[in-house]
């Protein structure tokens, strides 16, 4: 146990992550959805596909925020769930993090897909490749084969203990926009026409439910900000870098997700793009003038690391969730027990890798598109995560409305002590409007994402029970001293002067109330 | 291919807006060092300043001052009109009536220039054997995190109460304490 304790705080603690490092962790998960996403939202949303991207953006502008303000107030490894548990509780936090543990084993097993999707650019009869296995048709069997050795790889670069390097990151993340932004400014300078755009959009428009599908879709673009929360703890000065890369985030990440579909729409047809679901962004690539022979294939390559990466957060943040929620008594620490060679919590990695391959046996034999189908999964995950977080950001002004606040979601209505945010109270509804979205749009995600869920509560009832905790009622936990302690450690000085002088005035006030 | 207006625009309009928020996102500002932060937050956080106040102008100087100090972050002035009661007659003995109008009127005074500020004001008439335990009794009381005490050292002349007073508060201060000293 103490050795478990030793060898996390020690990665706890090790402040490494500079500004850029902080923007391109988040960069290389959001950044990278978008080379999933575009091939599925084109096939629903046909030629309003920048407008369901939009739709989708507005609730993820709220959501940004939301955690922005989080992220920077309590910058420590956790993110939706550590908020949504210290604002709501218990129980809000453990339906959170069961959202966020779906999330996770989705993202490994999505994002593993995608990444076996863009090497089979190079090899397009493994990308059309289909049989038919009793009662499932046209199930791509060596497209499934090589996911599920893309996820047993990235398990056992786990297990072995190799961590995703910030540097690595960095560079990743700096040559992913370059070549992103390349596509995007070549395409629309140099093969962009508007005629074309204006009739895709005119002429293919879909029908409200198809829209609303394809919303519910297009989120799974901005899905990420997590890893930037879950980096804060590894971040310098992460209460003043976090708001700065964070915003920086929302605003790139908005930018590439319009510019993407629009410049799309302008260069070719939907339906082309729709065909392309394992490679969308290399297909369209390929489209560009002068350099289209050599962007396809770079695209692609750069495209499989990239979403490789990303579903290798998904297999750290599942390992890092599990060690969090057992710390926090919301479950057992069997799943976060350290191997004593390798240091790394086996259990848990070689567990929520296992669900994750078995998500992607799923897909694949669903009889839809195996992205789309675990693109539903995402979605249903993240936005019920996003939901309870938004709901944590209300509870936490009300509740502690004296802990500063590095960066505060803009427009606030005062009641009482508590600073009411406008565009949080949106976010709320927003990000609840997708969650019915996806209920009523997706037919897996109606079903398997409540499943997932109410398994995970069964789960937590009989721990809670077992162990004698209080089952809707919270631990006992100082919260102010944790905050103080988290202060010191991060070096926010100005912060933890603030909010120490502001609890010294709390207490003599309760002082002169006694 | 031919190269569409709308399409360049959009290509510069896209490369310039990702640099401009690239360049606002690295451009950090400096950390503060913990003894500086301690320094700036432990004056924003005095938010109940005592002013003792006599009748004299070195102290309606001191309202000022403390007004200064505590504008912004509204803090409270508690100006408390200190009398130091003889030993041979009880602390709670009717004032001459004459000290009490002095008082009112020097009490009367401070609280105009705390009002010119904007800032809360509350009055106290402290009677105490030596103006130093007037003041500790009054930061007590109001839970104080400064006294500001004006202060006027003059040649030649016996000692003051306000002199004595500033020797004994710096000897044991009961909150932090700014002696304001006006050359005679």
């Amino acid at each position: 146990m103490e050795e478990r304790e030793s060898s996390f705080t020690k990665v706890k603690l090790r402040r490494e992550v500079t500004v850029w490092g902080s923007f391109c962790w988040g960069y290389a998960d959001v950044g990278a959805d978008v080379y999933v996403a575009l091939g599925l939202v084109m096939a629903a949303a046909q030629g309003a596909t920048p407008l369901a991207f939009a739709i989708a953006g507005i609730v993820y502008i709220f959501v940004g925020l939301a955690y922005t303000e989080m992220a920077s107030a309590y910058p420590i490894a956790g993110g939706g769930q550590y908020f949504t548990l210290r604002g709501l509780g218990d129980f809000g936090g453990l339906v959170a993090g069961a959202a966020l543990m779906l999330d996770y084993t989705v993202d490994v097993a999505l994002f593993a897909i995608a990444s076996a999707g863009y090497i089979n650019f190079f090899f397009p009869a493994a990308r059309e490749f289909a049989v038919n296995i009793g009662p499932f048709h046209n199930v791509n069997l060596v497209w499934l084969a090589e996911s599920l050795v893309l996820i047993a790889f990235l398990a056992v670069l786990n297990i072995k203990g190799i961590r995703e390097s910030s540097l690595f990151n960095e560079v990743l993340g700096a040559l992913d926009m370059v070549m992103e932004a390349s596509i995007i400014v070549i395409g629309f300078a140099f093969a962009w026409r508007p005629e074309l755009f204006l009739h895709q959009w005119h002429n293919e428009f879909p029908t409200t439910r198809q829209l609303l599908y394809a919303v519910s879709i297009a989120v799974i673009s901005y899905v990420g900000l997590e890893s930037v929360s879950q980096a804060a703890q590894e971040t310098i000065r992460p209460a003043t870098v976090i708001p700065r890369t964070s915003l920086a985030l929302i605003i790139i990440v908005l930018m590439f997700a319009l510019a993407f579909p629009t410049v799309s729409l302008g260069i070719v047809n939907w339906q082309d793009i729709a065909r392309r679901e394992g490679d969308p962004v290399a297909y369209l690539a390929t489209h560009l003038p002068y350099i289209g022979f050599l962007a396809g294939p770079m695209a692609a390559v750069l495209a499989a690391t990239i979403v490789l990466i990303s579903a290798n957060t998904g297999v750290m943040g599942s390992s890092r969730l599990a060690y969090s929620m057992a710390e926090l008594g919301l479950i057992s620490d069997w799943l976060s027990h350290i191997h004593p060679k390798f240091r790394t919590p086996v259990r848990s990695i070689v567990f929520f890798s296992a669900v994750a391959a078995a998500q992607a046996i799923f897909a694949f034999f669903s009889g839809r598109k195996a992205m789309e189908t675990m693109a539903n999964m995402y979605a249903f995950g993240a936005m019920l995560a996003y939901f309870l977080s938004t709901v944590a950001l209300i509870a936490l002004r009300i509740k502690e409305p004296h802990t500063p606040r590095p960066y505060k979601v803009p427009l606030n209505i005062r009641i009482g002590e508590a600073e009411i945010p406008v565009l949080g109270v949106l976010g709320v509804i927003g990000t609840f409007a997708m969650v019915v979205i996806v209920l009523w749009t997706h037919e897996i995600a109606r079903i398997t994402g409540p499943l997932w869920v109410a398994a995970w509560i069964a789960y937590y009832v009989w721990y809670r029970h077992r162990t004698g905790k209080p089952i809707f009622g919270n631990l006992p936990r100082n919260w102010d001293e944790e905050q103080l302690a988290i202060l010191a450690d991060t070096g926010e000085w100005e912060l933890y002067e603030r909010f120490r002088i502001e609890l010294e005035r709390r207490r003599r006030r309760s002082v002169e109330a006694k | 291919m031919q190269p569409h207006p709308l399409g360049v625009l959009i290509a510069i309009g896209f490369l310039v807006t990702l640099g401009l928020t690239l360049f606002w996102m690295l451009r950090l500002p400096q950390p503060l060092p913990q003894e500086v932060a301690k320094a700036i937050y432990s004056v924003e956080a005095t938010r109940v300043i005592v002013v003792p106040i006599l009748d004299l102008f070195y102290s309606e100087r001191a309202v000022e001052l403390a007004c200064r100090l505590g504008r912004q972050q509204h803090a409270t002035l508690v100006l408390a009109y200190i009398v130091e009661v003889p030993r041979l007659l009880t602390l709670d003995a009717p004032l001459p009536p004459e000290v009490d109008e002095r008082a009112q009127k020097a009490l009367e005074h401070a609280q105009r220039i705390v009002e010119r500020h904007g800032l809360k004001a509350i009055t106290d008439i402290v009677r105490a054997r030596e103006a130093d335990e007037g003041i500790r009794r009054a930061v007590r009381n109001y839970q104080a995190d400064l006294v500001v005490l004006g202060v006027q050292f003059a040649e030649n002349r016996v000692p003051g109460i306000f002199t004595r007073t500033a020797d004994a508060l710096l000897r044991r201060p009961p909150c932090e304490v700014i002696i304001d000293t006006v050359p005679a």
